[in-house]
């Protein structure tokens, strides 16, 4: 499937959608709550916990199967101002896609997204990337390789 | 591209849709009785009654044709987004249409337009859910209709606004086939601004 390129105002909003979604529900929360007062949003799909099906691909280019279900809530809300936001995330905390919603119809907004950018995006992906880092160290001690001996046939 | 409107669906998804449900299912089995449905906020043509019976009523499985006065964008974006429902060009694969009353005349073959079921099947028939201008459950203004049938105890009166000849004569019987493809035939749910009545293919009707 040819898929148009994404432009930068796409890519922005998907690197926040993505960050506060695999960010931990509390922290997001903690550091968005400043943000919130006086801030007025309509439930144009209140937060709502449903499966989706996962595929996958074998090696990541071989052909699609299922790979199996997973839970996930989403939820969409609309600003005073009139912008959507949209939250998927994994699991079934509605606070978190609630918030993860609020937080995307703010980001669209030039006014609010500069400082919401530096004090919860960036220090969330921050958090992220250090997680992913630590992991990633840890799965590497246990990596083992494998040889294949030359049966010296020849 | 223009921005398309998103409106406020159920607030409740679960409590209000099965609330709607029920309020239909009193309707649908005791025909002639009307009920109140409500949804928050409505969209172009398409009353926030209506709305809310499309919210309670479809899914990914049940595809819906839109007549043209309810062909716009934003209403084709909202029934998809808040319930999956596909929207078909085809008539015949629909178990949902959705129209004004007076468009019955312009559509061509009425009542064939729609599916009605197999002999297996006749539950597959379609809904048509007609959008009117208002229901009474007294005699009024509007065409005032004398049901009889299933569900009803001796007769229920009804009067439902600007229903067109086409569709009168069909539901009355004149041409003798609704009662003459029966069980096979189509169910009807005619919706104002808050109140709807059900005709299912049982009901005997009568013009007064």
């Amino acid at each position: 499937m040819i898929s148009k390129p994404m432009s930068d105002t796409q890519k922005t909003r998907q690197h926040w959608m993505s960050v506060m979604a695999k960010s931990n529900s509390d922290s997001l929360i903690k550091l968005s709550n400043v943000y919130m007062d006086q801030q007025d949003f309509e439930n144009i799909r209140p937060a709502e916990v449903g499966l989706t099906q996962i595929r996958g691909r074998m090696g990541g280019t071989g052909s699609q199967f299922n790979v199996g279900d997973m839970t996930i809530t989403r939820c969409v809300v609309q600003s005073a101002k009139g912008h959507y936001g949209h939250s998927y995330i994994a699991g079934r905390d509605k606070n978190h896609a609630l918030r993860a919603a609020q937080l995307d119809a703010m980001l669209q907004d030039p006014t609010h997204q500069h400082s919401l950018m530096e004090n919860i995006i960036q220090p969330l992906a921050h958090t992220l990337a250090t997680q992913q880092a630590q992991k990633a160290n840890n799965v590497a001690q246990t990596k083992v390789n494998f040889f294949t001996l030359v049966r010296g046939e020849d | 591209m223009t921005a398309l409107t998103l409106i406020k669906g159920f607030q409740k998804p679960t409590h209000d849709s099965q609330r709607v449900f029920r309020q239909l299912l009193k309707a649908m089995s005791e025909p002639g009785t009307l009920v109140c449905v409500d949804s928050p906020e409505s969209i172009d043509s398409l009353h926030a009654s209506t709305f809310a019976v499309c919210q309670a009523m479809m899914d990914q499985q049940t595809p819906l044709w839109l007549s043209p006065h309810f062909t716009t964008s934003n209403i084709k974006h909202n029934l998809h987004f808040h319930t999956g429902v596909p929207i078909v060009e085809d008539s015949q694969q629909a178990l949902f249409a959705l129209m004004g009353p007076a468009e019955i005349d312009s559509v061509e073959r009425f009542p064939h337009v729609f599916f009605q079921g197999t002999d297996e099947y006749p539950e597959t028939g379609c809904t048509v859910i007609v959008q009117v201008q208002s229901v009474k459950d007294d005699l009024g203004e509007g065409v005032n209709l004398r049901l009889t049938g299933p569900g009803i105890e001796t007769a229920q009166l009804v009067s439902i606004s600007d229903l067109s000849p086409t569709l009168l004569d069909y539901l009355s019987n004149q041409t003798g086939e609704r009662n003459g493809s029966f069980p096979l035939g189509l169910d009807f749910i005619f919706i104002d601004q808050n109140q709807l009545v059900c005709l299912p293919r049982t009901t005997q009707v009568e013009v007064l």
